[in-house]
């Protein structure tokens, strides 16, 4: 059986390579060490948490997170003092957490008798990423933080261990091929190449600590979303170029572009760069190009911070503004219902901007979808913005629903429009945006509700795609086996109660087979169909982040520059420099 | 001064400004005066007119002044039309276009600012002839399209430019038919502009044919026996249109949409004959009266009536109404959606309806 020579091989692979990984391990760990302040440290450290955090409980620590940056950034600042403050009241949070679950964790090792056990470091942090790792989150711990758990990993297999099923899991994606090749085959272009993951560990010399934080927010999706992950690329930018010496006998205008390469390169590796970042960093390389090499480096530090400023002031909060005023007059005073899908920015701010600035009243149908649900994190900002009874805006109403629900809602709530945030307006007037989009246009085109999408002209692109295979990007497949937050509906009350226990007992319950003999539940066992997915020859899971909605779904585009007619696309590329 | 800096022209005019420019002739009734006394200038070229007459009869000394002038004259003379989407286009043409010179002369000072405004007014005058020369160039364009080959052109509603087309192709010496589709079934008087068109054509030797508007279909359905496009039988669709928003969809007079989705639907191509400067940047979601009323255009359609008197005025003869009002740029219009316009042909060039946009764009950026 493959699942029998699975382990093998990645027995093999990982007893060859262990010398050589640990020592990069060690002497990067120094490296970064010596190149970060304390405060940053504390950042990093708060990185690595993070992730930790992210297998528990993924959706609430996005949003947060998420909407802080966005925050700063249309505030203007995300200075570091506001970051770090930030940063430690969430570590002492999670501090608190994992003491608690520490405990429980104890237990659950004890009755398992996980043979990492032993192997236990009396140091910090090793000992808490292995101890809280049941082997299914240690090997989601290991494909983000490879030098936490490289050391259980280094470990020969000791013959006989309860560890069978999961031991290839154990080998992470980042660090040695599997057995069985888990990309599904018509997207395998999309995947990254797998050695080249951005990590604490391989972050070479050079990479500023601040956007070495930034990859790490990156990769996690605790930053997520196009504006918002612009805006604190360029702010990370300043950040660099603030930092940044020139070297002797180097021109600045010359060097620097490919220092930023350096730093760029990096970031994408943790997450591709979406259109909007790779629109920004064109414009930024560009500026610094046409800089006069004359100009004292003092100088031209202070005029390209000036420039990024004036550049997020103009193209993101000013257009927002611009944009969201105008999509706001196109909602009626009384009687609409807007169909929105995810969560944009841009959508969010166009809401509240009826609904607040302009005294509008309407309904909102919020759709949303797994595994991300920033849906949740949208209907959160509309009800705390007073979207509910006895709030500030109590005219307007939420409705949340699921993708499943859409044909449905379409019919029942006498949709009026549908409002659309993108992450890229493509060349051939396509929207390039979350996954699932597509779906709610289309559905909506066949209700003959008009479309209308939200973008500033920072995300046009003069790319093409007709389908959503060419361009794309290939999520985390673990996200879809996942589906244990205490709040999925699908979830009977009953069953929970029953294993309420063994679940906290099980830091996760993520052991595969012991949790699954004695923890029993429908849901359960359709999860571990899932779960060990890796070990199934033919199970692949796929899980796009985009996809693309064709021009004929789309009634009008409203860009800063006003509103376009989806063929329209190219001209504002054109008008606007392109980004050729 | 401020009011020469780019500053002052982003900031609004202060009322007390607004209030003390009142210009010097009244707009609303040169713009009629042109209308009644010049039977070829379309609307938004009339009211293009208006407003550089009125920047000609006032005394000017800044740019703010000139601004709020422009903008209050054509707040007024838009006010004073039923539907103002055509002549809407001008203004905010002229506007933009001062706007933009301005802009390029931000260092004039106000002493030099008197030969500013003499030499914007001489542009404005140039603009003006050279739109109105837009007819014969779009005629030009339109040649190629009236093949000779027994090509069918169906047109609806009065166009001096469908009638600038199909008068260049006739005398280009195209042997071509053409069908006026006619909005009213009853007999036309003969001094509408729609005999005199029909007049014209006759003798230059084309065949005409009018047909009610009723029996479109059933007309089409005889020249073309199938849906099948055939070289032998050339049909197209060609209409005039008042003004074009900004996803390419034509405003013209009532029952053009009615029309396009007929010849759309028997695939005859369906052609807008445009002049480029009644391109607006409007775009409505939907194309019904409460879209239009948003643009400024006070019609309404649908009247619900509880009695037979209210009927007698209203319904007598609807189309030769609108025939008249279209005339003078006022009458009832509808919206032709894009998906049913293959091409607009202006003076630039044959154009999709989404190049609509570009040309927009490429004019106010």
């Amino acid at each position: 059986m493959s699942s029998e020579s699975a382990p093998s091989t990645n027995g093999a692979s990982s007893t060859t390579t262990p010398p050589t990984t640990s020592l990069a391990t060690t002497s990067d760990a120094a490296v970064v060490a010596e190149q970060t302040s304390t405060t940053d440290l504390d950042a990093l450290a708060k990185g690595k948490q993070k992730d930790k955090q992210k297998q528990k409980r993924p959706e609430p620590q996005t949003s947060t997170t998420a909407e802080n940056i966005a925050e700063g950034g249309a505030g203007a600042k995300l200075t570091g003092a506001q970051l770090k403050k930030q940063k430690q009241l969430e570590k002492q949070q999670r501090r608190a957490e994992k003491i608690t679950l520490k405990g429980e964790q104890v237990v659950a090792e004890q009755s398992q008798s996980i043979p990492q056990a032993p192997q236990g470091r009396p140091d910090g942090p090793r000992r808490q990423s292995q101890s809280a790792g049941s082997s299914k989150q240690k090997d989601q711990l290991q494909v983000q933080l490879p030098h936490l758990s490289r050391k259980g990993s280094n470990q020969p297999p000791e013959p006989g261990t309860v560890r069978v099923p999961f031991q290839p899991a154990g080998t992470t994606q980042t660090q040695a091929p599997r057995g069985i090749d888990k990309r599904v085959p018509f997207v395998s272009h999309l995947y990254p190449p797998s050695r080249h993951t951005a990590s604490l560990s391989n972050a070479p010399r050079e990479i500023h600590p601040s956007v070495l934080t930034l990859a790490l927010h990156l990769r996690s999706l605790t930053l997520c979303g196009s504006t918002s992950r612009t805006l604190a690329l360029l702010l990370v930018l300043k950040r660099v170029i603030n930092a940044y010496t020139t070297p002797p006998n180097t021109a600045l205008s010359r060097h620097l572009t490919t220092y930023l390469s350096h730093q760029i390169s990096f970031l994408s590796s943790a997450r591709p760069l979406s259109i909007a970042q790779g629109n920004a960093i064109r414009w930024l390389k560009k500026l610094i190009s046409q800089l006069d090499p004359d100009l004292e480096e003092s100088e031209a530090k202070k005029f390209l911070c000036s420039a990024i400023d004036s550049f997020i002031r103009e193209k993101v909060t000013l257009a927002g503004e611009v944009i969201s005023t105008q999509a706001s007059s196109r909602i009626e005073q009384t009687g609409e219902t807007i169909l929105v899908y995810g969560k944009s920015s841009l959508v969010e701010r166009t809401l509240l901007h009826a609904a607040k600035d302009d005294g509008k009243k309407f309904r909102v149908v919020v759709v949303d979808s797994r595994p991300l649900f920033e849906g949740k994190n949208l209907t959160r900002g509309l009800l705390r913005a007073g979207m509910r009874e006895g709030g500030e805006l109590d005219g307007c109403k939420v409705v949340y629903t699921l993708i499943s629900g859409l044909t449905e809602v379409l019919e029942q709530e006498n949709i009026t429009k549908c409002i659309l945030g993108a992450s890229g307006m493509l060349g051939n007037g396509a929207l390039y945006s979350r996954c699932g989009t597509a779906m709610v246009a289309m559905m909506a085109r066949e209700a003959k509700v008009p479309v209308i999408v939200v973008a500033e002209t920072l995300k046009f692109t003069s790319k093409m795609a007709v389908d959503s295979l060419s361009l794309n990007e290939v999520g985390d497949a673990d996200a879809l086996v996942e589906i244990e937050e205490s709040n999925v509906f699908t979830t009977p009350v009953t069953v929970s109660k029953e294993n309420e226990a063994g679940k906290k007992g099980g830091g996760g319950k993520k052991k595969g087979g012991e949790d699954k003999d004695d923890g029993e539940g429908d849901e359960q066992n359709s999860n571990s169909l899932l779960k060990d997915w890796r070990e199934k020859p033919n199970l692949f899971l796929l899980n796009l982040m985009y996809d693309v909605t064709p021009a004929e779904y789309l009634d009008l585009i409203i860009c800063e520059l006003g509103t376009l007619p989806p063929g329209a696309v190219p001209v504002v590329n054109g008008v606007h420099g392109g980004d050729e | 001064m401020t009011s020469s800096s780019p500053a002052g022209l982003a900031t609004p005019p202060p009322e007390r400004l607004s209030a003390a420019i009142n210009p010097q002739i009244d707009v609303v009734s040169h713009y009629k005066n042109l209308i009644a006394t010049d039977p070829s200038i379309t609307p938004a070229i009339a009211a293009i007119e208006s407003l550089v007459a009125a920047l000609t009869a006032q005394p000017l000394t800044t740019i703010t002044e000139t601004l709020t002038l422009l903008s209050t004259t054509s707040t007024t003379l838009l006010a004073s039309r039923n539907n103002p989407i055509p002549l809407s286009a001008g203004t905010e043409l002229l506007q933009r276009y001062i706007i933009t010179s301005f802009q390029n002369n931000t260092n004039t000072t106000s002493a030099d600012f008197s030969s500013l405004r003499r030499q914007l007014i001489q542009n404005s005058k140039l603009f003006i002839s050279r739109t109105k020369s837009a007819r014969s160039k779009i005629a030009q364009h339109a040649l190629p399209f009236i093949r000779d080959d027994a090509t069918t052109v169906i047109t609806y509603g009065s166009s001096r430019v469908i009638d600038a087309i199909l008068s260049l192709a006739a005398e280009s010496r195209r042997y071509f038919h053409v069908i006026f589709v006619n909005p009213s079934s009853g007999q036309e008087p003969s001094d509408s502009p729609f005999s005199q068109s029909t007049n014209r054509l006759l003798s230059l030797g084309i065949p005409v044919a009018t047909v009610p508007l009723a029996a479109l279909s059933h007309t089409i359905a005889s020249i073309r026996p199938s849906n099948a496009r055939t070289t032998s039988s050339n049909l197209i669709l060609l209409l005039g249109a008042e003004a074009v928003l900004e996803n390419g969809a034509a405003i013209s007079n009532i029952g053009s949409r009615l029309v396009s989705a007929i010849a759309h639907d028997a695939s005859i191509p369906v052609y807008f004959a445009v002049e480029s400067y009644k391109f607006t940047r409007q775009f409505p979601l939907n194309y019904g009266d409460s879209d239009l009323q948003k643009m400024g255009a006070k019609q309404s359609v649908l009247k619900f009536r509880t009695s037979l008197e209210e009927d007698e005025k209203s319904e007598m003869s609807f189309g030769v109404r609108a025939e008249k009002a279209s005339a003078e740029g006022d009458g009832t219009v509808d919206i032709t959606p894009p998906e049913l316009i293959n091409a607009l042909i202006t003076e630039n060039g044959t154009i999709t309806a989404d190049a609509v946009a570009e040309e927009l764009i490429k004019l106010w950026f």
